[in-house]
C-alpha cells in the first residue's frame, strides 16, 4: 500500500502572531495521514503522523479525534472482535523539571533533553479504556482466541526497526487484559517473537531463541508450565520459525529456520519428538477437518502431509514447488508467490490433487467466504511467447478459480490490482477489485462473469471490510479520504479532510506535564 | 573326508558382547592365541576332526545386548554422553529423561518390572530408578569396576571388574582386581567383597540365594540369603600357578551343583555348592560347549576333539555319563537345545562348515543337514518352531564361487518341523537380533543399513521395514511382539514396530527431554 507523500506549503494565516514560525512557510516532514487504517465495527481509525493524532472516521458521524492524552500513535492493531484497537505510541518528556518548561522548545532552551516515553493504549468506542508504559521494542501483538487477552512481544523479523531506549529487556512478553487493560510482564526466553494460544485459551505457547515455553493462563499468575529446549548444545542455535497447534491442542508443531526438522511438542505429556520433513518448509498449515498438517517448500516440488496420530509423513510430488497454502477444510489450495504458475487443489485424506495452471504468476490470493471460489491477483512476467500470450504476460490480471469445478478464468487488468475482496451477502458471488491509479472500483459478478464499475472520488490505495457487510476504501487524497461502500446498493459515502486536524502546529507542548507534577 | 576351514577370529565385537560368550572372548571378540594355545595351523583348512583339536573357541549366539532394558511397558535407554536415562512408555511413546551418574554404561530392569538399575562407570555408582515414578536412589560402589549383573529376582546387583572388558583408561591410585561390589537394590545397602583374581563371569542360582563369581583359579560362592553377603572360595584349578581360563559355568536348577568348563581341559569341574567340594568329570578331548537341557535334567558337554557328546544327569552328576558318538566326518563344537526339549542343534562356529546336525532327543537320532554357508550364530525361536542361522561372510572350502551367496552375508530360517528353509542374501553384516516371546516373529538389523528386517516364523517369510536412520540395536518389549529399534541420531531415535498391525512409529530427539524444565 502506498503512502501519500506530501510536502505541504501551509498558509500561516491561522497562526497567532506570537506563534509564528521563523519562516513564512512550514514543510511537513511527516505524512499528514497513514493509509494503513484500522477498520473496526464502530468506525475506521487513522493515524495522523504529522499532527500526532488519531482520527476516528465514521460514514455518517464524520470524523473526530481520539483523546490519547498526548500519545502520538505509531502502530495500530485491531482486536479480534473488531471492537477495539491497540495503539502503540510515545509522548515526549523533558529531563528538566523546571515549572517554566511547557513545550519542547522550553525544554531545549533550558538545557533539558527530550525523552520519549512509550505507551500502549486500548481504545474502544473512540475512547481510551486503559494505557500502560512499555519498552520501546514491543512491536507485535498476539491475541487469545476469545479476544480477551493480548500478548505484546517483539517481532525481530523487522530487526532494523527495533527501537531501544536505554537498556531493553528482550526476554519479556506483556500479557494485557483487554477488558481491564491490566498488563502483566512475564519473563520468557530471549527474543520471544511468536505466541500462540491453545483452543480454550488456557495456555500460551511462546517461541523464543532455542526454546519453546508453555505459559498457563487460567490462574492469572502466568506461570511457566514447561520449557522445551530445541537443542542441548549451546553452540547449536535453533531458531523457531513457525508454530501451530494440532486441532485437539495436544501437540505444538514447531518449524525451525533452515532445518528440515519439525519439532512435535506434546503439551500434555511434556515430551519432544522430531519428525524429519522433506526440507525446511516455507509454509505450514494445520487442517482441523482432516486432522493433518501440510508443509510446502520454496525449492522442492512436493507437499508433505503429516497425520497427527503416528506423526507419519506422506510426501506428494508436485510439478512445481509451492510456497503458499490456503486451507479448505479437508482440502487445500496450494499456490506460489515465487513466480510459479501451477496451483493445486489437494485432497488431504486421499493425498490426491487436481492441478490448475494460472496464466501469470500469482502475487496474492483471496478465498470466498464459502470457500468455493478464489481470486488470484497475477502479475506481469517476462514472456518467451508472442502475440496474445506475450501481451497477457505483460499485464496485471485477476484470475477467478472455481474450487468446485476445479477450473480457472484469467482476466486482464488495466493496472495493478491493489486489493480484491468478496462481498458477503450478494445474491450472486461478487468480488471487488481495486486498481491502481483508477477511480473505478470494479465489481465482478462471478456467476455471470461480468464486470461493472463504481466511481470513486479519488484513486484507491486500499480496501477493508467495515461493519457487518460493508467496505471501506482508502483513497489517495492529500487531506485524507475514506469511501464507505454498501455493496448491496452500490452507494458510496465519502468522508475526507480528517488529515487537516492539527495541521497547523505552533510550539509542541509537553503533553503530560500536569501528571508529572 | 570333509575338509574344513577354521573361521578367522577377527570378528565383529557387535556379535560378541553377550552373556555366555563373555567367558570366551577377548576385546577383539576372539581368543588371543597365547591364551588358548591355538597354533596357526590348528583346525586349518583340510584338518579333520580326528586331528588334535585345541583350536579356536566356539562362540555362542551372540548379538549385542549392552543396550536398552525393558519392562512390559517401558524401555530404558542409556545415553552415556549426556549422563541420562530416557524412559519410553509403550504404546503412548511418552518419553521422560532423568539424569543419572557420570557415564552410565548399562541399565537393567528387575523381573518384577518395578526398578531399573543403572551402572554409572564414570561416577562409580548405581542409580536405582523406580520404574514408575523415576525416583532415584544412588548407591556408591567401588572404583575401577566395569560390569554389572542383576539377580533373577532383581534384588541383588553385583558390580565387578570384568577382565574381558576393555579398560576405560581410568587411572588413579591403588587398584584391586579382586574386589567387587554387591548392592541390595531394594534397601540400597552396599557390600564390598574380595573374590578370585580377575573375575570372568558372575552367575546367580535360580532362586537368587547365591552368586557365583568365576575366575581362573577360584569359584567364589556368595551367600545372599543372610543379612550380609558371605563369601566362600573354592579352588577350581588343579594347577594354581598356571590355571586354565575358565570359560563357562552352568548351575543346576536346584542350586546344588555348578558345572564349570575350562579351556584345554579334558574334563569339567563339578562344584557341590552345598559342601563346596570340587570333583572333575572326564569329558573326552577339548570340551568346547557346556549347556543344560531346557528341562534342567541334563548337562551336555560337546567334546569337539573326540567328536562326542557327554550327557550328565544333573541330579546325579557323579554317575556315568551317556557318551554319544557324533558323525565321524563332522566338526562339532556347540550345542543348542530347542526350548521344547525335543531336539538340539549341533554345529560349529569355529570353522567354516556349511552344515549342522540335528539331535532328536527322544530317539537319539543324529542327522546331518546342509546350509548355504558356514555358521556365525544359531538361534532357536522361543517356541522351538524354527531355527535362525546367521552365516559368515566367508565361505566353506569348495563352495561354488559363482553362487548367489558366495562372499556375501546371509541368513537362513529353517523350520524345525519339516526342516524346509528360506535362505536370504544380506547386503551387510547383521548386528542385532531379537525374537518375540511367542515365537511368531523375529527381527534383525544390519550394519549401516536403515532397515528393520521382520521374520515371520509361521511362513518363514521376510518383510523389510524402512527406518529413518541406521539402526544400532533391535529388541522386543518384554512379553510382547512389539519390536523397538534404537537408531543413530545425535538427539536419540527409537522406532517401534507392531508386526501384527504392521505399524511403525518413530520418535526422534528424545534426548531433548532431559532439557525440559517442568
Amino acid at each position: 500500500m502506498r503512502t501519500p507523500s506530501l510536502t505541504l506549503l501551509l498558509a500561516l494565516g491561522a497562526c497567532g502572531f506570537e506563534n509564528l514560525p521563523d519562516q513564512g512557510y512550514h514543510a511537513a516532514d511527516l505524512p499528514l495521514w497513514d493509509p494503513a487504517v484500522v477498520s473496526l465495527n464502530d468506525a475506521v481509525y487513522v493515524m495522523l503522523p504529522h499532527s500526532g493524532e488519531l482520527a476516528r472516521v465514521h460514514p455518517t458521524e464524520g470524523w473526530t479525534l481520539v483523546d490519547l492524552n498526548g500519545l502520538t500513535p505509531s502502530r495500530l492493531v485491531a482486536t479480534p472482535d473488531r471492537e477495539g484497537v491497540i495503539v502503540f505510541g510515545s509522548y515526549p518528556t523533558c529531563t528538566e523539571t523546571d515549572p517554566k518548561i511547557q513545550t519542547i522548545q522550553d525544554c531545549e532552551d533550558l538545557d533539558g533533553e527530550i525523552e520519549l516515553v512509550h505507551e500502549v493504549a486500548l481504545v474502544r468506542g473512540g475512547a481510551v479504556i486503559s494505557s500502560a508504559q512499555i519498552a520501546a521494542h514491543f512491536n507485535a501483538v498476539s491475541f487469545t482466541n476469545d479476544g480477551a487477552q493480548a500478548a505484546l512481544h517483539l517481532n525481530y523479523d523487522s530487526g532494523a526497526d527495533i527501537e531501544v531506549t536505554g537498556v531493553s529487556d528482550l526476554t519479556q512478553v506483556l500479557f494485557m487484559d483487554l477488558d481491564s487493560g491490566v498488563i502483566t510482564p512475564v519473563a520468557v526466553g530471549f527474543a520471544a517473537d511468536r505466541i500462540l494460544f491453545n483452543a480454550d485459551d488456557s495456555k500460551a505457547v511462546v517461541l523464543s531463541r532455542g526454546e519453546v515455553l508453555v505459559i498457563e493462563l487460567t490462574s492469572g499468575n502466568f506461570d511457566i508450565e514447561v520449557r522445551f529446549p530445541l537443542s542441548l548444545d549451546v553452540d547449536v542455535q535453533v531458531r523457531p520459525r513457525d508454530v501451530a497447534l494440532t486441532p485437539d491442542g495436544t501437540y505444538a508443531l514447531v518449524t525451525v529456520t533452515g532445518d528440515d526438522s519439525l519439532y512435535v511438542l506434546d503439551l500434555e505429556q511434556e515430551s519432544i519428538n522430531i519428525v524429519p520433513l522433506s526440507a525446511a518448509p516455507t509454509e505450514m498449515v494445520v487442517d482441523s477437518v482432516a486432522d493433518r498438517s501440510l508443509f510446502v517448500y520454496e525449492n522442492l516440488a512436493v507437499v508433505d502431509i503429516l497425520e497427527h496420530d503416528l506423526f507419519e509423513i506422506e510426501t506428494v510430488p508436485l510439478d512445481e514447488p509451492m510456497n503458499q497454502i490456503q486451507s479448505l477444510a479437508g482440502e487445500a489450495l496450494l499456490y506460489s508467490t515465487a513466480g510459479r504458475k501451477d496451483a493445486y487443489v489437494l485432497e488431504l485424506g486421499a493425498a490426491d490433487y487436481d492441478e490448475l495452471r494460472l496464466e501469470n504468476p500469482a502475487s496474492e490470493l483471496v478465498l470466498s467466504p464459502d470457500e468455493t471460489l478464489a481470486l488470484a491477483i497475477t502479475r506481469p512476467e517476462v514472456s518467451g511467447s508472442s502475440g496474445l500470450d506475450a501481451w497477457y504476460d505483460a499485464n496485471w490480471g485477476v484470475e477467478i478459480i472455481d474450487l468446485v469445478d476445479r477450473e480457472n478464468l484469467p482476466l486482464v487488468a488495466e493496472s495493478e490490482p491493489l486489493a480484491v475482496a468478496f462481498t458477503a451477502e450478494a445474491s450472486t458471488p461478487t468480488a471487488l477489485v481495486l486498481l491502481a491509479n483508477s477511480t473505478d472500483l470494479m465489481q465482478l459478478d462471478l456467476a455471470r462473469r461480468t464486470a461493472s464499475a463504481v466511481e470513486l472520488e479519488a484513486p484507491a490505495l486500499g480496501l477493508d471490510r467495515f461493519g457487518d457487510a460493508g467496505f471501506v476504501i482508502v483513497n489517495n487524497a492529500q487531506f485524507g479520504l475514506l469511501s464507505f461502500l454498501d455493496p448491496a446498493t452500490g452507494e458510496i459515502t465519502a468522508v475526507g479532510g480528517f488529515a487537516t486536524a492539527g495541521i497547523l502546529q505552533g510550539e509542541q507542548p509537553l503533553p503530560r506535564l500536569v501528571e508529572e507534577e | 573326508m570333509r575338509r574344513i576351514s577354521v573361521l578367522t577370529l577377527g570378528l565383529s565385537t557387535a556379535l560378541l558382547a553377550c552373556s555366555d560368550s563373555n567367558l570366551i572372548r577377548d576385546a577383539d571378540g576372539a581368543y588371543d592365541e597365547s591364551d588358548t594355545g591355538a597354533s596357526d595351523d590348528t583346525g586349518a583348512a583340510g584338518e579333520s576332526p580326528d586331528d588334535d583339536d585345541d583350536g579356536a573357541s566356539e562362540r555362542e549366539d551372540d548379538f549385542i545386548k549392552l543396550l536398552p532394558a525393558t519392562t512390559n511397558q517401558y524401555i530404558f535407554v542409556v545415553n552415556s554422553a549426556r549422563d541420562t536415562v530416557s524412559r519410553v512408555s509403550v504404546p503412548s511413546l511418552q518419553v521422560l529423561t532423568v539424569e543419572v551418574g557420570s557415564r552410565p554404561k548399562v541399565v537393567r530392569t528387575t523381573a518384577d518390572n518395578q526398578r531399573a538399575i543403572v551402572f554409572n562407570e564414570g561416577s562409580d555408582d548405581l542409580t536405582i530408578l523406580n520404574a514408575e515414578t523415576l525416583e532415584a536412589t544412588v548407591v556408591q560402589v567401588l572404583p575401577y569396576l566395569n560390569a554389572m549383573v542383576l539377580s533373577d529376582d532383581g534384588v541383588w546387583a553385583v558390580v565387578y571388574r570384568d577382565s574381558d572388558e576393555e579398560d576405560d583408561g581410568s587411572t588413579g591410585g591403588a587398584q584391586s582386581f579382586n574386589e567387587l561390589s554387591i548392592v541390595n537394590t531394594v534397601t540400597g545397602d552396599h557390600f564390598s567383597e574380595v573374590v578370585g583374581f580377575k573375575p570372568r563371569q558372575v552367575k546367580f542360582t535360580e532362586d537368587s540365594s547365591r552368586a557365583l563369581v568365576v575366575s581362573d583359579e577360584y569359584l567364589s560362592v556368595i551367600d545372599l540369603s543372610g543379612e550380609d553377603p558371605e563369601v566362600q572360595v573354592v579352588e577350581i584349578a588343579e594347577d594354581l600357578l598356571d590355571p586354565p581360563p575358565a570359560e563357562e559355568i552352568e548351575v543346576s536348577p536346584d542350586g546344588a551343583y555348578a558345572f564349570l568348563r575350562q579351556f584345554g581341559e579334558d574334563s569339567i569341574a563339578l562344584v557341590d555348592l552345598n559342601t563346596l567340594t570340587v570333583d572333575r568329570l572326564p569329558t573326552g578331548q577339548n570340551p568346547t560347549d557346556l549347556d543344560l537341557s531346557p528341562d534342567g535334567a541334563s548337562a551336555v558337554v560337546v567334546s569337539r576333539g573326540s567328536n562326542e557328546l557327554y550327557v550328565f544327569d544333573v541330579e546325579n552328576p557323579y554317575g556315568d555319563p551317556e557318551v554319544i558318538a557324533l558323525p565321524s566326518e563332522e566338526f562339532i563344537g556347540s550345542v543348542q537345545f530347542s526350548p521344547d526339549n525335543t531336539k538340539a542343534m549341533l554345529y560349529t562356529t569355529a570353522a567354516l562348515v556349511d552344515h549342522y546336525t540335528t539331535w532328536d532327543l527322544a530317539t537319539g537320532e543324529l542327522t546331518v543337514r546342509p546350509l548355504i554357508k558356514p555358521i556365525q550364530s544359531v538361534n532357536v525361536t522361543p517356541d522351538g518352531g524354527a531355527l535362525v542361522v546367521f552365516h559368515t561372510e566367508a565361505d566353506a572350502e569348495g563352495a561354488d564361487t559363482t553362487g548367489e551367496f558366495y562372499g556375501e552375508w546371509a541368513m537362513s530360517m529353517i523350520s524345525l518341523t519339516d526342516f524346509r528353509r528360506n535362505a536370504i542374501l544380506l547386503s551387510a553384516e547383521p548386528t542385532a537380533y531379537a525374537d518375540s516371546l511367542d515365537g511368531r516373529w523375529g527381527f534383525f538389523v544390519m550394519e549401516d543399513k536403515p532397515f528393520l528386517e521382520v521374520l515371520d516364523y509361521d511362513n518363514l517369510g521376510l518383510t523389510e521395514i524402512k527406518l529413518r536412520s541406521n539402526p544400532v540395536h533391535v529388541g522386543v518389549l518384554t512379553g510382547t511382539s512389539y519390536a523397538y529399534v534404537n537408531q543413530d541420531h545425535e538427539l536419540g531415535r527409537l522406532s517401534f514396530y507392531d508386526p501384527d498391525a504392521e505399524l511403525l512409529e518413530t520418535i526422534t530427539g528424545f534426548e531433548l527431554n532431559s532439557g525440559i524444565e517442568h
